[in-house]
């Protein structure tokens, strides 16, 4: 069973203070200063394969990982990181365009390469991500593929060879079914998914097998990103301050006291 | 433009809000034509013909089965350039996936819609909500579904305004079972709110601050990364993809601010922050603030509300007395 993790690295935006959000003329903003980290989103899923693998220890096939990237150098340390933890190919796509809201194109890469490798039973990626809010790149990706989609998902276990158990949070509740692989799977709001930290062991052992890298043209694509339906016109900062009063005193106890008495006392009363 | 179709999720107990919420994005002279309402197989026709619309078109699945639902939807928007589905995990999927079938646009999360000679475009929250984009829409027909949490519209209800029709589907999904969440939705409800951060520290902390607040009277939530952490079940997790609570009171206790999260409370009406440190986001975005270790000022809390129950209680027994 071959499985893909899709994963983006984005800038850590709640190192950012409010005050910096700034608009440039090219209506982004520069975070070229800021720390990259995982997408959630993404780390979630690539934490959710990696218990995927552990629990499919003695089933008859076994359960490959790889995943992939879309962007610039900078994703190349995640990419070893992921060797080390036990991933059997890391590839980058090289990419260096502002890919903030083209979904379409990302879902066309994903599928391209899909296509191209012929062999991947199954893609797991984050359902947003954090910079360009789209929630449409898994999506696209079953559709561009004719696969079906589990969106949501917090949980999976290997039932066999061609199938998986899937736990996915609904509207109306968590849903738990049995999927025929292919599929794409959207990761959503699981539990536990901070993803590993593999041991120095690992990283100086696995960590060194070279990273792929990809050109958009060895995929048979274009060079132009093509297909997004929308055009950003428009990008301001959110102002979301309030009085911010702060409450002085010596002890907890006191600012306790006093938070009650002068500011919830009368609102608790009036619930 | 004609008015757009809009398709609301049936499977989730709240699709009137749903459907006020799609009143709210819209101009209120614009009429709407046809709801496509998605469904199991309990549903009731009466209610449905209440809602002020020509057509309501039933979608009926034994489950959520977005593989048999999406050729459906297909077939009943061929000719639309517009539609509009709720907010909700479901309608982004939905949304997306039709209008890449379509040959069109998908988008979610959407603040709201208008138009600008004769143009359309769309606001939303990008960079972790901390910026809102406007984005023009390109490319027809387009696909939209809303961010949860959006304004309401009351909904103009008459005896007898739709005609239904109903169209029965067959899941084929294998090894179905749903367990049913209510605890986020009863966040949503919550009118005192504590929500808790990675800054409580610990799983063992989070457990008592969840008992701090059952005395207290407040219900609990989480921030994504105590919830992250399994400090706390994600049905307890507040913000973007989370409950959207509009509380009257909401304590937010070693959270950090991130819009995120935010997200997840600014409709309450009153924001206690405490956080150690007196220049975090969420000291600027609070209506009041105790910079301090947030166990310690909760224990300290919960103990004067504790004494003054006790003393109204005793104040009482003597009014009685006398």
């Amino acid at each position: 069973m071959k499985l893909l993790a899709c994963f983006k690295v984005v800038p850590d935006m709640e190192a950012i203070n409010s005050t910096d959000w700034e608009v440039t003329d090219s209506l982004s903003v520069d975070l070229s200063y800021v720390r990259l980290v995982w997408n959630c989103f993404d780390e979630s899923s690539l934490e959710m394969l990696l218990k995927l693998s552990d629990l499919s220890e003695g089933f008859p096939a076994l359960v490959n990982l790889w995943a992939l990237t879309v962007g610039q150098k900078n994703a190349d340390s995640y990419l070893k990181t992921l060797y080390a933890l036990g991933y059997e190919r890391a590839v980058r796509v090289e990419e260096d365009r502002d890919l903030r809201f083209c979904p379409e194109w990302m879902a066309e890469v994903i599928s391209a390469f899909v296509k191209k490798e012929n062999t991947v039973d199954g893609i797991v990626m984050g359902s947003v991500s954090s910079d360009g809010n789209n929630g449409m790149t898994p999506y696209l990706t079953a559709e561009k593929l004719g696969w079906p989609c589990i969106s949501q998902v917090i949980g999976m276990e290997p039932v066999d060879d061609t199938h998986v158990k899937v736990v996915s949070q609904q509207d109306h509740g968590n849903v738990t079914q049995v999927v025929k692989l292919p599929c794409v799977f959207a990761v959503g709001n699981a539990p536990c998914s901070y993803l590993r930290v593999p041991t120095l062991k690992d990283r100086m052992k696995k960590g060194k097998k070279p990273i792929e890298y990809l050109d958009i043209s060895q995929l048979g694509l274009k060079k132009e990103i093509s297909g997004e339906g929308f055009v950003l016109t428009g990008l301001e900062p959110v102002r979301q301050e309030r009085d911010g009063v702060i409450i002085e005193g010596e002890t907890a106890a006191e600012k306790a006291r006093i938070l009650y008495q002068d500011y919830l006392r009368e609102r608790l009363d009036a619930l | 433009m004609r008015e757009p179709v809009i398709v609301i999720n049936g499977f989730s107990d709240k699709y009137t809000q749903k459907f006020s919420q799609i009143l709210a994005v819209l101009p209120e002279n614009l009429a709407i034509r046809k709801m496509i309402f998605l469904c199991d197989e309990k549903y009731s026709e009466e209610a449905l013909r209440r809602f002020p619309v020509e057509l309501v078109q039933v979608v009926s699945c034994p489950v959520y089965d977005p593989e048999k639902i999406l050729p459906a939807l297909e077939e009943l928007t061929k000719d639309e350039m517009w539609v509009l589905f709720d907010s909700g995990y479901s309608a982004e999927e939905l949304a997306v996936r039709l209008a890449a079938r379509k040959g069109g646009t998908g988008v979610t999360k959407v603040q709201d819609i208008f138009d600008q000679e004769g143009k359309w475009y769309f606001r939303k929250m990008v960079y972790a909500n901390h910026m809102m984009g406007t984005f023009q829409i390109t490319r027809w027909p387009c696909c939209l579904s809303l961010a949860p949490g959006g304004k309401e519209r009351e909904i103009p209800f008459e005896a007898d305004t739709a005609r239904v029709q109903i169209l029965s589907l067959e899941s084929s999904i294998m090894g179905y079972h749903l367990e049913k969440t209510e605890k986020e939705e009863g966040l949503e409800n919550a009118s005192f709110l504590l929500a808790a951060g990675r800054g409580a520290g610990s799983r063992e902390n989070v457990c008592e601050l969840e008992k701090l607040a059952r005395k207290m009277g407040a219900d609990f939530g989480v921030s994504r990364p105590a919830a992250m952490s399994a400090w706390a079940p994600m049905n307890c997790l507040v913000g973007v993809s989370g409950a959207m609570t509009k509380p009257k009171i909401c304590i937010a206790a070693g959270a950090s601010g991130a819009p995120a999260f935010y997200a997840g409370i600014e409709k309450s009406e009153f924001i206690v922050g405490i956080n150690t440190d007196a220049s975090a986001e969420l000291v600027k975005k609070s209506d009041v603030s105790v910079v301090g270790d947030c166990m310690e000022v909760l224990r300290e809390l919960e103990q004067v509300m504790e004494e003054d129950r006790k003393e109204t209680a005793k104040c009482i027994a003597v009014e009685r007395n006398e």
